[in-house]
């Protein structure tokens, strides 16, 4: 299997999840998991070109980070170099800590208006719309996507920096359940 | 009174918020103990400055000028008398705001925190998209038509409509509607029974225009939606065949 889930690593252009593929092939997802760790493992200790990381719930083969800059020279075009902008990290991080979040608990956070920062986030898939809040207005509730745990390079929202004030805590039950639909939204 | 004013530029200011949690942070004082005159003359000042610049304040600005100079004249009130001794004291006025600046800063202090990990991810390369796949547009199941081979064959037709010579003699408004097209489909549809009709050769028959085509194209998709046709393709390129849906034995007319 270990062959096999290597050159699905090649070639697949998103991080593969060891729940799809035990799905597809019908193993069992831990026995999936336990040969990707190996391959974790054996491309470490090969000490190569390439490295499989562990992003956005699932794994993918990546090149290492040694090579960055040169690599980016290869690559021409070069790949988007453009940085989200702070007022879209703000956002995004207010978002990632409180999702499901609506546009005025976003706004009542930063103070200022953020419809077109809330916009382009919508547009470079790093937030979706979730659902809708309960109350009147049934205005839209934001969450993250895969995406942004693939754009920061986290495998999962618990991979977030710790807030030192416990708001956090409160909100751990809906960070779940967002990884829930995180998750599907994968499939 | 003058404040001097510290150095300041707007676009460093993401908003309100931020640009109180400067002057807080600039004075090094506590943000639960707020020195409210001072930093609101300060805040106005900025907004001055602003003005005189000619740039255009956001709103907000003006929203927290507002409510820092209602702190302000709160706490310039003498406080109500206290009851006895450590009984509830009075909410402070400043609270509010103290509580918003905390929960701002600490959003705040996660951005460069994610810049450091986006700049991280940004070291790594992963395989491009689409190296395999989609670029080659794999042939389609046989039997099964997708949108796009439908367009496709739109797209034919569309391009040999209105290239033949009409003599014109009269001019008549021409009207079809989408339900007339759709019925003039399904009775064709109909006629041909099991052999199916060729979808491109219902398009055009007569000499159809572009709106004809073009409702015609529209009463198939609706029919499909309506579970009213089906449609069968045996290969990539093969005439698309309409075929007439019973829905439960019941008859195609109306």
């Amino acid at each position: 299997m270990k062959e096999l889930l290597e050159a699905y690593l090649f070639v697949a252009a998103e991080p593969v999840t060891a729940a799809d593929i035990a799905k597809s092939l019908s193993y069992h997802p831990d026995d999936v998991t336990a040969v990707l760790e190996e391959l974790v493992c054996d491309y470490i200790a090969r000490d190569g070109g390439l490295q499989i990381v562990r992003l956005a719930g699932g794994y993918q083969m990546a090149t290492r980070e040694e090579h960055a800059e040169d690599i980016a020279r290869l690559l021409d075009p070069p790949g988007k170099a453009h940085r989200l902008s702070k007022p879209a990290m703000e956002t995004l991080a207010i978002v990632a800590y409180r999702q499901p979040v609506t546009l005025a608990e976003l706004e009542s956070v930063r103070g200022v208006a953020s419809d077109g920062v809330l916009r382009t986030l919508l547009d470079k898939k790093m937030i979706f719309e979730h659902s809708r809040k309960q109350v009147p207005g049934r205005p839209i509730l934001y969450a993250t996507t895969p995406d942004f745990l693939h754009y920061f390079g986290l495998n999962s929202l618990e991979n977030l920096p710790a807030l030192d004030i416990d708001i956090a805590d409160a909100e751990s039950e809906a960070v779940h359940e967002i990884e829930v639909a995180a998750g599907l939204l994968e499939a | 009174m003058t404040v001097a004013l510290p150095h300041l530029n707007l676009p460093d200011f993401e908003g309100p918020l931020d640009l109180l949690l400067h002057l807080v942070r600039e004075h090094k004082v506590d943000i639960a103990d707020i020195p409210i005159v001072l930093i609101t003359d300060q805040y106005l000042s900025y907004l001055a400055s602003m003005e005189e610049r000619n740039l255009t304040l956001a709103g907000e600005f003006f929203v927290m000028a507002a409510t820092l100079l209602e702190i302000k004249s709160r706490m310039l009130l003498p406080a109500p008398p206290k009851d006895a001794e450590g009984e509830e004291e009075g909410v402070d006025p400043r609270d509010e705001i103290a509580q918003k600046l905390l929960e701002y800063e600490q959003f705040k202090s996660l951005v460069p925190i994610m810049q450091e990990l986006e700049l991280e991810r940004s070291r790594l390369f992963f395989r491009a998209e689409s190296s395999f796949g989609t670029a080659y547009e794999l042939p389609i199941e046989y039997g099964s038509v997708s949108a796009q081979s439908l367009l496709t064959a739109l797209a034919r037709v569309l391009d040999r409509a209105d290239t033949g010579e009409h003599q014109v003699t009269s001019v008549r408004r021409h009207r079809l509607t989408l339900r007339l097209a759709m019925h003039s489909l399904l009775t064709r549809v109909a006629e041909n029974g099991s052999e199916g009709l060729d979808f491109e050769q219902a398009l055009s028959e007569g000499s159809p225009t572009h709106l004809d085509i073009v409702m015609l194209f529209l009463a198939l998709l609706e029919l499909l939606r309506q579970a009213m046709v089906r449609v069968e393709q045996e290969a990539v390129f093969a005439p698309i065949l309409i075929f007439a849906l019973t829905k439960s034995g019941g008859s195609l007319s109306e």
